[in-house]
């Protein structure tokens, strides 16, 4: 407690400090605090009330038995974000759900522009309780190595060499013919993502809406289209969205998908070639499962849905959805 | 020298002889020169002039008509003087009254004021550009742009646009759009708001004054850094706020920086939820109120403040969930002293979360120093300060007011403080007495300025 007298601006007790701690000063003798009225100095605040009273629906994980925070876009399998469904897939396969809070978040919640979803170990279960370490994002070493040491976890752990090209291939082309699907075509965006962002605010925040659709989740999802958009022109490498631009991405998605099929197991149905899915099963079912339940193909046709076309033209990979569907949600 | 100081005292004295004479004397105000003002609407004029006309006055109650339309006209800040003049009206007056007609001379204040500059504090720097055009459409409007950046990456720029209404004296209409984005240490985060705000401004009961306005906030709780604890960042996103508010303000003191005698008074209500189609993912009632009472003994060598704030935000969601941009946060050099800035009250790791109640009360006692002039701004200081702040228990709300009550956090200290005509400044020496756990008070040395203390 050498810092007890201090006008530095940072808390004077460290006692839940994680920051580094700042280097000693050289303080010449004047200013040195004397033992004696340290030692008084040290004997306040004299009185610590041992509690507080939190404010309403606020979320301290620390404070229960969970090991952390889950933070995706959405709870449901059936979500416009693809990356949520294969983390909370992963999850429910490694049956660590309910170890964790899960919340329905904002990727301002990622620290340093980080990866969205994450999760965030509560300090009691982390490693290191560093920020760094604490925070695991769904396709980075530290979040596998932390999966593999889950006991009794249903899930194959990753492995690089035979995943990699995989995730590359999902996380480019089928991301790309995801976003197109959903964003560039305006039927999808109005039937399918400006619905889905009305329901996100009005699920997170209030269930006392009714009728009438706010400003405000057309602002957000406006967002999102602009973010996606940007996404596909950088991805494709042309500003230009016209029949060659969808063409382009369709069939890099179909090529994908034929890629995929080919590597699914024969025997056991799973792209981990075992008995039980691996991280890579999740990750296509978090594309796969919502691009066929989204509502892209609706009965009179108006929506542009080649992609679930090209997914319902290779069972395999079908299959692989539904068997994964069963094991993780049902 | 003395002679035309004598002339000048002789001249006055006839002038007020001549009036004394004639104050019951009836007369009647035929007309109203203006010489200058040439940015201003004629119409603007003739609102504060034409009930001046055809009216019967004496001459007292005509003076006192003219000083008081001089004083409306300067209220507004456009002119840089302005005075009346009367003289003999060209028309034979009636037997009954003198007719009599007034000059008005009127100099407008340089109309377009641009300032830019640059500061420099700990380890930031920032710059700024301020432009105003005064009398934009010749009725005492005012149109200013503000914008300011740092070096910490912190941003505002503002347009404001302010008028009379109905070219009233009395109300203000004001009109600010504004974007800006502010580090929030005390809970690792940035919150950036963009938006409008639109109120009127005018007399409220008591002689107070009245703030009746709508502000619609686009809101992002972003830009977090990696310690930021996890109810931080289940708190991050976007939120839409719509709302309604009402501030009464009461001022009697003698002061705005340093009262020695005099009370204050500040009401502010406000009600979010009023999205068209839609009431807003933000709902809230949220009523905040700020009193301080200053007194001085000794021909001002004593000088006792008290002062206290309280503040409730209920949630209108039913879940009660309330949002870190909405919520109160108490502690520092302002509020409560001997804690650190804004961090009384829950915290979840080393974030101060912000509370759904509060109060705080503070005293303070100002001497002279010895062997220093009356008239020195430095004085010593002497105080002690309390304060709660929690969330609230929705299922027990009385049990979190009696906690608010009955376990505050306390501090005291003494140190000095200078009134600097701009601002307050102090340096003092704090000690906590009591905090809660989850805390933040600091012992020791703790500066603080600004215009507003408990």
């Amino acid at each position: 407690m050498a810092d007890i007298i201090s006008d530095d601006g940072f808390p004077s007790t460290s006692r839940r400090s994680n920051k580094p701690p700042r280097p000693a000063s050289s303080a010449s003798s004047w200013t040195t605090v004397p033992p004696t009225v340290k030692r008084i100095f040290d004997k306040f605040p004299l009185v610590t009330y041992p509690d507080t009273v939190l404010p309403s629906a606020c979320i301290f994980p620390d404070q229960s038995s969970k090991i952390g925070t889950a933070f995706v876009h959405d709870l449901s399998n059936v979500s416009i974000f693809p990356d949520s469904v294969r983390l909370l897939t992963v999850l429910r396969l490694a049956k660590i759900y309910d170890s964790l809070t899960v919340l329905k978040a904002s990727p301002h919640s990622s620290p340093e522009n980080g990866p969205f979803p994450y999760i965030f170990l509560s300090r009691s279960s982390a490693p290191s309780p560093t920020p760094l370490e604490r925070t695991l994002a769904p396709n980075s070493i530290l979040f596998y190595s932390w999966l593999s040491e889950i006991p009794n976890a249903q899930i194959v752990p990753y492995s690089a060499a035979e995943q990699l090209p995989i995730l590359t291939l999902l996380d480019v082309r089928l991301r790309d013919a995801f976003l197109l699907t959903l964003y560039i075509y305006s039927s999808n965006y109005k039937a399918v993502v400006l619905p889905s962002f009305y329901k996100h605010i009005n699920s997170i925040e209030n269930d006392r809406l009714s009728g009438g659709v706010g400003v405000f989740p057309y602002l957000l999802s406006y967002t999102q289209y602009l973010a996606a958009k940007d996404t596909l022109q950088r991805s494709v490498g042309t500003t230009k969205i016209d029949a060659k631009f969808k063409i382009s991405v369709l069939t890099g998605a179909e090529e994908a998908l034929d890629a995929l099929s080919d590597l699914v197991s024969e025997t056991t149905g799973f792209l981990s070639g075992e008995g039980i899915p691996g991280t890579v099963d999740a990750a296509v079912y978090g594309y796969l499962y919502p691009s066929l339940h989204l509502g892209l193909m609706d009965e009179t046709g108006t929506r542009e849905a080649e992609l679930v076309e090209l997914i319902r033209e290779r069972p395999k990979l079908v299959e692989l959805v539904e068997k994964v569907n069963e094991l993780a949600w049902s | 020298m003395a002679a035309p100081n004598s002339d000048e005292a002789r001249v006055k004295t006839l002038i007020y002889e001549g009036l004394e004479r004639n104050q019951t004397l009836p007369v009647l105000l035929t007309g109203v020169k203006v010489y200058g003002g040439v940015h201003t609407r004629d119409s603007f004029l003739k609102t504060h002039i034409d009930p001046l006309l055809s009216k019967p006055y004496t001459t007292a109650t005509l003076f006192r008509a003219l000083d008081e339309s001089s004083s409306k006209l300067k209220s507004f800040g456009i002119f840089d003087s302005l005075a009346y003049s009367l003289d003999l009206a060209p028309s034979v007056g009636t037997a009954d009254y003198v007719p009599l007609e007034a000059i008005l001379t009127l100099q407008e204040s340089s109309r377009i004021k641009v300032k830019t500059g640059t500061d420099i504090g700990n380890g930031d720097v920032s710059a700024y550009a301020t432009g105003s055009i005064a009398n934009v459409f010749g009725g005492a409007e005012i149109l200013t742009a503000d914008a300011k950046v740092d070096s910490l990456k912190q941003s505002s720029y503002l347009l404001n646009y302010n008028t009379p209404i109905k070219n009233s004296s009395m109300w203000t209409g004001d009109i600010t759009a504004l974007v800006a984005s502010n580090e929030r240490d005390w809970a690792s985060h940035e919150e950036s708001a963009r938006g409008l705000r639109v109120k009127a401004i005018g007399p409220g009961a008591l002689g107070g004054v009245q703030e009746i306005g709508y502000e619609a906030f686009w809101r992002t709780v972003g830009n977090l850094p990696s310690h930021a604890s996890t109810s931080v960042r289940a708190a991050a996103g976007e939120t839409f706020k719509s709302s309604i508010f009402n501030e009464w303000l009461l001022n009697k003191t003698n002061s705005l920086v340093f009262p020695t005698e005099g009370y204050k008074m500040k009401v502010r209500t406000e009600i979010a939820g009023f999205e068209p189609n839609n009431k807003g993912d933000v709902q809230f009632m949220k009523g905040e109120v700020d009193s301080t009472f200053v007194r001085s003994f000794f021909d001002e060598d004593l000088t006792v403040s008290i002062g206290g704030r309280g503040g409730l935000l209920w949630s209108l969601l039913s879940n009660g969930k309330t949002f870190l941009p909405d919520r109160f946060y108490v502690g520092g050099p302002n509020s409560v002293r001997g804690f650190y800035l804004n961090r009384l009250g829950p915290s979840d790791e080393e974030d101060s979360i912000g509370g759904e109640a509060y109060v705080a009360a503070g005293v303070s006692l100002f001497t002279r120093l010895p062997n220093i002039a009356k008239e020195s701004p430095l004085r010593f200081h002497l105080f002690a300060n309390a304060g709660s702040l929690l969330g609230i228990n929705r299922l027990d709300p009385q049990s979190t007011f009696k906690k608010l009550i009955k376990e505050p956090s306390i501090s005291a200290g003494v140190g000095l403080i200078y009134a600097h005509p701009v601002a307050r400044f102090e340096l003092n020496f704090t000690l906590p007495v009591a905090a809660r756990a989850s805390e933040f008070p600091r012992k020791g040395f703790q500066w603080g300025l600004g215009m507003s203390f408990l």
